[in-house]
């Protein structure tokens, strides 16, 4: 299964899990501060930025948890970050209810995405775009163009067929297309 | 011109189509302005997301992980962490039941005629000196500086007993260890207060998530 984006190998982190697994708090610790701002994009982008403190810290526990599993087969940053995807899957149902109730699925970007432009003036950066897409499309467009699985990994994930998936990833982009800003050499 | 290939854009842009099927797709981008200004587009947005950077969060989260993973001395203050450790009554009504019990458990053992004798406490409080406290020490701190802050919005009796507890547990600990520093070979002293301070940093771990999970 690829992980390109998260990749992280070093020595460093095999050392720092070995001396964790131990009982070590403080060698948990500067894991915790090498990986935080990986897994905290990673809770933000899937399930929302109101939950994703709360992921974080629920990731790194669970972490903490099955160190005893850890065993150094692949980088350490790797098995957190499916530690991570796994938490978060397990959640996305409650997740997704608790955002439905600020976010319903008939929101403005998903109006925008018959074919009307966004104005400038209102179009979110991608960040903030990508926490506004329905769930299923969301999750599915996180999973793929940001964290670099394909869509029988995605598939597999979320008990869904690789078409769905596939499905699922272009209502993303086309939703999100009007919502960036022109680049440079666009304007 | 051959119908719009919106929807096939995705997986053309991906590679995810059969040769036939890209073929068609060609043919119909090479006249269609709109589809391929749509392409330009979903390129756009793939290339910007596989581009995105992570972003440290804004709160601090570690105090919350180690209080949560009984690493309480590498946290700071309890109050900056205060969403995750409010102690409602009930959980501390259930937490003293847990540390009276233990409470009972160590005084007992340690006051037995077989066991060790002496009261280095001479029956005063005890202080704890955070310099030499290890970390589970300073999560029994910890706990009582969340006390002190909450005593107000607590009933009292509920803060008396734990505190209680607390005490007790913490001066059979001091009788342990002095027990040990007069018979520093005794295996059974040191296995027996290892085990009763690693007893003493699982119950505050179930104390802790029982903060957690309100």
């Amino acid at each position: 299964m690829g992980l390109p984006r998260f990749v992280n190998k070093t020595s460093d982190d095999a050392t720092l899990a070995a001396q964790a697994a131990a009982g070590d708090h403080s060698a948990f610790e500067r894991l915790y501060q090498a990986h935080v701002a990986r897994i905290h994009s990673l809770a933000r982008r899937m399930a929302g930025a109101t939950v994703a403190d709360e992921l974080t810290q629920d990731v790194f526990v669970r972490a903490w948890d099955k160190l005893g599993t850890f065993r150094g087969e692949s980088a350490f940053g790797t098995w957190l970050h499916r530690l991570a995807i796994n938490l978060m899957l397990s959640r996305r149902l409650r997740t997704g209810r608790e955002r439905d109730r600020f976010l319903p699925e008939g929101d403005a970007i998903v109006g925008e995405a018959s074919g009307r432009p966004a104005r400038v003036g209102l179009r979110l950066d991608l960040e903030r775009a990508i926490e506004r897409l329905p769930p299923g499309a969301r999750q599915v467009f996180v999973l793929h163009d940001v964290e670099g699985y394909k869509h029988q990994e995605i598939g597999q994930m979320l008990d869904i067929a690789s078409g769905t998936s596939k499905a699922q990833l272009h209502r993303a982009r086309m939703l999100l297309r009007h919502h960036l800003e022109p680049s440079a050499q666009e304007r | 011109m051959t119908p719009h290939v919106t929807d096939q854009l995705s997986d053309y842009l991906d590679d995810e189509l059969t040769a036939d099927q890209r073929q068609a797709v060609d043919g119909h981008l090479a006249s269609c302005l709109s589809c391929t200004s749509t392409l330009a587009d979903l390129r756009r947005v793939a290339v910007r997301a596989r581009d995105l950077a992570d972003i440290a969060p804004r709160a601090e989260l570690w105090s919350g992980i180690a209080t949560r993973i009984g690493a309480a001395s590498a946290a700071p203050p309890m109050h900056r962490t205060s969403r995750r450790v409010t102690l409602s009554l009930p959980q501390l009504a259930a937490a003293a039941v847990l540390l009276v019990a233990l409470g009972g458990g160590v005084v007992w053992q340690f006051t037995a005629p077989s066991g060790p004798t002496g009261d280095p406490m001479g029956g005063a409080a005890f202080v704890a000196a955070p310099a030499a406290a290890t970390a589970y020490d300073q999560a029994v701190i910890r706990l009582e500086g969340v006390l002190r802050e909450r005593r107000d919005q607590l009933d009292a009796r509920t803060v008396q007993v734990l505190e209680e507890s607390l005490l007790t547990i913490d001066r059979a600990i001091l009788r342990a260890q002095a027990a040990l520093e007069a018979d520093p070979g005794d295996p059974y002293l040191r296995t027996h207060l290892a085990e009763t301070r690693q007893r003493k940093l699982s119950l505050l771990r179930q104390v802790v998530t029982l903060t957690v999970s309100s």
